[in-house]
């Protein structure tokens, strides 16, 4: 069987290394100003568990950008800068990398948490107190399994590894994210 | 599956020969320790990290991989509600919550512009993730080497790496616009 390394071109490459890090940039700095603009919450507008939930989202996706923009193809192996125009970093940058990726999935979890929250409070008139005593807490959980405990596992076992220009995921192709 | 395509040529260890289907086969248990061999080599490189425990971590990878489309399911199914519940229930609205200040009609909209922005962010990952080209095997299809996805790959790399990091942006447009528009009021 033949592998082929060079099934992008350097040019591509490059584009698809760095590209991220710029549209990266820019999610970082409008990540801070929502988590700011949450946090103040002027005039209690958001109910307690809608913010929380918008905090959570906004901190998930300012870390995948954060991880882009800081930890990009540089934090890639210098082993692999065979297909990874400039990776000039080590096994331990890679994961960190790989760490702060996993996030992206804790994004989604929030996204779907946002629905299940206006589902039960526009049609079953679920009050504030009770979604945040019955719902909430199974929210954050699946957040928490999905990204922190399951990032400290993979970081334990070293299944971080570089893909093509991705700095650092699960080697088994959890999400199938071999961009 | 195969996951070779993801070390580095250095990685890799080298494949010991087969015997050749010439040559007699004297001892059939020769010939499965042959097997296995090659198949150890090709699966465990020398330089591959935490491989072992790798059957273990399956399990829980499941969460991982079918959680995202557990999500994009339930949010399609959320949105409709939603949808179907501003549309068609707005007369049966009361603006009586314990915690809703605004209207619960505003406050689902902008709840909704997450969601389309959820939707606008993930639909090309679940789609690579579903659709699963494997771009190392290109060329290498036995007879039909017409089977040329590199550019098509590379345009939907393009969108997921461009979008992925953009959610946060996104979503800020989302909140600054709801901002701006009750600060206005």
């Amino acid at each position: 069987m033949e592998v082929e390394y060079d099934f992008y071109s350097k040019t591509r490459q490059a584009v698809l290394g760095y590209i991220s890090v710029a549209t990266g940039a820019l999610s970082v700095v409008r990540c801070a100003i929502m988590f700011m603009g949450l946090w103040k919450n002027e005039g209690q507008l958001y109910p307690p568990p809608l913010l929380r939930l918008l905090l959570g989202l906004t901190l998930t996706n300012w870390m995948y950008a954060f991880s882009s923009t800081f930890l990009g193809p540089w934090a890639m192996p210098a082993e692999v800068s065979t297909y990874v125009v400039g990776a000039t970093g080590n096994w331990q940058t890679c994961a960190a990398a790989g760490f702060f990726q996993t996030f992206f999935v804790g994004s989604a979890w929030y996204s779907f948490s946002l629905g299940v929250y206006h589902v039960l409070t526009l049609q079953f008139r679920l009050s504030g107190d009770d979604f945040h005593q019955y719902i909430e807490p199974f929210c954050h959980m699946m957040v928490v399994l999905s990204t922190v405990l399951l990032g400290a596992v993979a970081l334990y076992y070293e299944y971080y590894v570089p893909l093509y220009t991705l700095p650092g995921m699960y080697k088994e192709l959890l999400l199938n994210l071999s961009f | 599956m195969c996951f070779i395509g993801y070390y580095p040529p250095e990685c890799q260890a080298q494949v010991p020969e087969l015997p050749s289907s010439d040559s007699p086969v004297e001892n059939t248990t020769s010939v499965l320790e042959a097997s296995n061999t090659t198949t150890t080599a090709y699966s465990i490189p020398p330089c591959e990290r935490g491989y072992g425990e790798l059957n273990t971590f399956y399990y829980s990878s499941i969460l991982f991989r079918y959680g995202l489309l557990f999500t994009f399911c339930s949010i399609i199914i959320s949105s409709v509600w939603i949808i179907v519940n501003l549309c068609c229930l707005q007369k049966q609205q009361s603006s009586t919550h314990q915690y809703h200040r605004r209207g619960s009609n505003e406050m689902a909209i902008e709840g909704m512009g997450y969601m389309a922005i959820y939707f606008l962010v993930f639909t090309p990952v679940i789609t690579m993730a579903l659709t699963d080209p494997y771009p190392h095997y290109v060329g290498t299809n036995g007879d039909d080497n017409n089977n040329d996805n590199s550019n098509a790959y590379f345009a939907m790399a393009l969108v997921t790496k461009c979008l992925s990091p953009m959610a946060g942006f996104l979503n800020t447009l989302v909140f600054l616009f709801w901002s701006k528009r009750r600060g206005s009021k």
